[in-house]
């Protein structure tokens, strides 16, 4: 800990670094994740392949995923990004389709048999009504982007997993518990955000404004 | 077997022309050449057991359902030469589940499609004030949510909707099947006033053979994707066209029948006068009285329940109009089994 206080400016900027790579991932991520889910939510025979291809690329190991993109991108912030934004795609599909699916049909039914598009439906009733389970799903993938960014310093895309490694290496207890501390802090922080707006999703989803 | 189109087109809202639809897998369609006609302004119920297609042909007037065969004409108009959604717009769909968004407000909720018909803010809401009026509703729930409301009014709120656009006709999907009885007679009272005030033509849809009786002007009887039987509420009690239509009805109900017979029809108008000499505004202190628009099943409570041998008929303005005893009910019960036989014996 002493250490960490001492170099708070290396510990901000390792931590700066680690948000721009896992927020960028989570970014492209979710831009991904729901048109796939707006294409699987409607055909449920799409589960077993999409959902199926997803859970095998969850199941790579990460340190693999990561060193096999090398000879393609070089080592740097794309060949962390590629990883990063796959891993997470399992979890925010699923939800977005869990989502989507989850809303009443009677609400669907009335808002078609009102004259409503099938954009206006997606757009005005499924979207604002899917959203809570949609966030949770945001959630719980920028709490596993977060730590999975950690190997990412493997392959020179900088982040917090610096501290971890070169700590270890060195042997050099007071940067493996910064680097630790603040990845901690970090997803804590991710979690207790997004869970704010999953909330504030939920209200108005249910009307309890 | 389909109709010729004049015979189609003339005067009818809705005209269903050899209605047909398969839905995959199933082995009988879901509804199998049905022709029917709604005259404007016509309140009909579509009566039947669970599985008759009744929903189904319900659906098929705002394309909710595709047709096999046949077609339905809106006011001379093949249903199917319009954009679907701009179909759907111009008719007022109620469902059981209401179907409301649980995101929006209840003034929202009602604005729908008057905002998808590109309505001025002002002139929606001027629109949702009116249409919480129409169904009852005071104006402050229009901020409030679906989930705050009851189970009646959440249904009130689904037939503002349905109406707010002002549309010709109103497609109803059991709208009242899931709310208790006595908030359904409400409903129900309510829908009959809103139709006596609006003249939509309205298709109903309902297995409570109670409701359709009250509700309807003419009922459709569906079975098994056919169409069994087309008439009046009354016609139907009184003649049933088979002996499932008398079961799903159960036409011997006698006072279901008293029910749907006017006093008026029955009293007699000469041959009594207005108890003792007593003046007409003193009536009411002298023999019981009923309105000659009442049904026999008020008029019959009254007589056993007050223990008179007859009742003072009025007409609506209270002027005195006949009178009608126990004898006169029992003579046109006799009168109806007479004139169609017990049921069951042939």
């Amino acid at each position: 800990m002493e250490w960490m206080l001492h170099n708070l400016d290396e510990v901000w900027r390792l931590t700066v670094e680690h948000i721009e790579l896992s927020g960028t991932a989570l970014l492209l991520a979710v831009v991904i994740a729901l048109p796939i889910g707006f294409l699987v939510a409607p055909r449920r025979l799409l589960d077993l392949p999409v959902l199926g291809v997803l859970g095998v690329i969850y199941t790579i190991p990460s340190l693999a995923f990561f060193v096999i993109l090398i000879p393609y991108f070089g080592p740097g912030f794309v060949t962390a990004l590629i990883p990063l934004v796959a891993y997470a795609q399992v979890v925010l599909v699923r939800n977005v389709v869990t989502g989507l699916r989850g809303v009443d049909r009677d609400v669907i039914e009335a808002a078609r048999g009102m004259g409503m598009s099938r954009q206006q439906i997606l757009v005005s009733v499924e979207l604002p009504l899917a959203a809570p389970v949609m966030i949770a799903g945001v959630r719980i993938a920028a709490v596993s982007t977060v730590a999975l960014a950690m190997v990412a310093a493997l392959v020179n895309a900088g982040g917090l997993g610096e501290l971890l490694f070169v700590g270890v290496s060195q042997d050099h207890m007071g940067k493996i518990v910064a680097g630790s501390v603040a990845a901690s802090a970090l997803a804590f922080a991710f979690n207790a955000g997004i869970g704010a707006i999953e909330a504030r999703a939920h209200h108005a989803a249910s009307g309890e404004r | 077997m389909t109709l010729p189109r004049e015979a189609v087109t003339d005067g009818s809202a809705i005209a269903f022309d050899g209605v047909g639809v398969d839905y995959p897998g199933a082995d009988r369609p879901a509804v199998d050449g049905i022709s029917l006609e709604v005259a404007q302004g016509e309140l009909v119920v579509l009566l039947g057991p669970s599985g008759c297609g009744k929903t189904t042909l319900l659906k098929t007037v705002n394309r909710l359902v595709e047709l096999t065969t046949g077609r339905v004409l809106l006011e001379g108009r093949d249903a199917a030469s319009v954009p679907a959604t701009d179909l759907r717009r111009r008719i007022g769909y109620a469902i059981q589940a209401t179907g409301l968004f649980p995101h929006m407000t209840v003034g929202a909720n009602i604005a729908v499609v008057p905002r998808l018909l590109g309505w001025s803010p002002e002139r929606i809401e001027a629109r949702v004030a009116e249409m919480l009026e129409l169904v009852n509703l005071p104006r402050e729930y229009a901020a409030r949510y679906p989930r705050q409301l009851s189970g009646g009014e959440a249904q009130r709120v689904g037939i503002a909707r349905a109406l707010a656009a002002d549309p010709g006709f109103l497609l109803m999907d059991e709208p009242f099947g899931a709310i208790d009885a006595i908030n359904r007679e409400r409903l129900q009272d309510g829908l009959l006033e809103i139709q006596a005030r609006l003249h939509k033509t309205i298709l109903f849809v309902t297995h409570d053979v109670d409701e359709a009786v009250r509700l309807a002007d003419r009922i459709a009887v569906l079975r098994d994707g056919s169409l069994v039987q087309y008439a009046p509420p009354l016609e139907l009690l009184v003649s049933p066209a088979d002996d499932f239509v008398a079961d799903l009805v159960s036409a011997d109900d006698v006072f279901r029948q008293l029910s749907l017979m006017a006093v008026g029809a029955v009293m007699l108008s000469s041959g009594c006068a207005p108890q003792a000499d007593a003046p007409q505004d003193a009536l009411s202190g002298a023999r019981p009285i009923v309105r000659a628009d009442a049904s026999l099943r008020t008029a019959l409570t009254q007589l056993l329940r007050s223990g008179a041998d007859k009742l003072d008929v009025v007409d609506e303005r209270g002027n005195f109009a006949g009178c009608l005893g126990l004898a006169e009910v029992r003579r046109m019960i006799t009168a109806r089994d007479t004139a169609h036989g017990p049921r069951g014996d042939g």
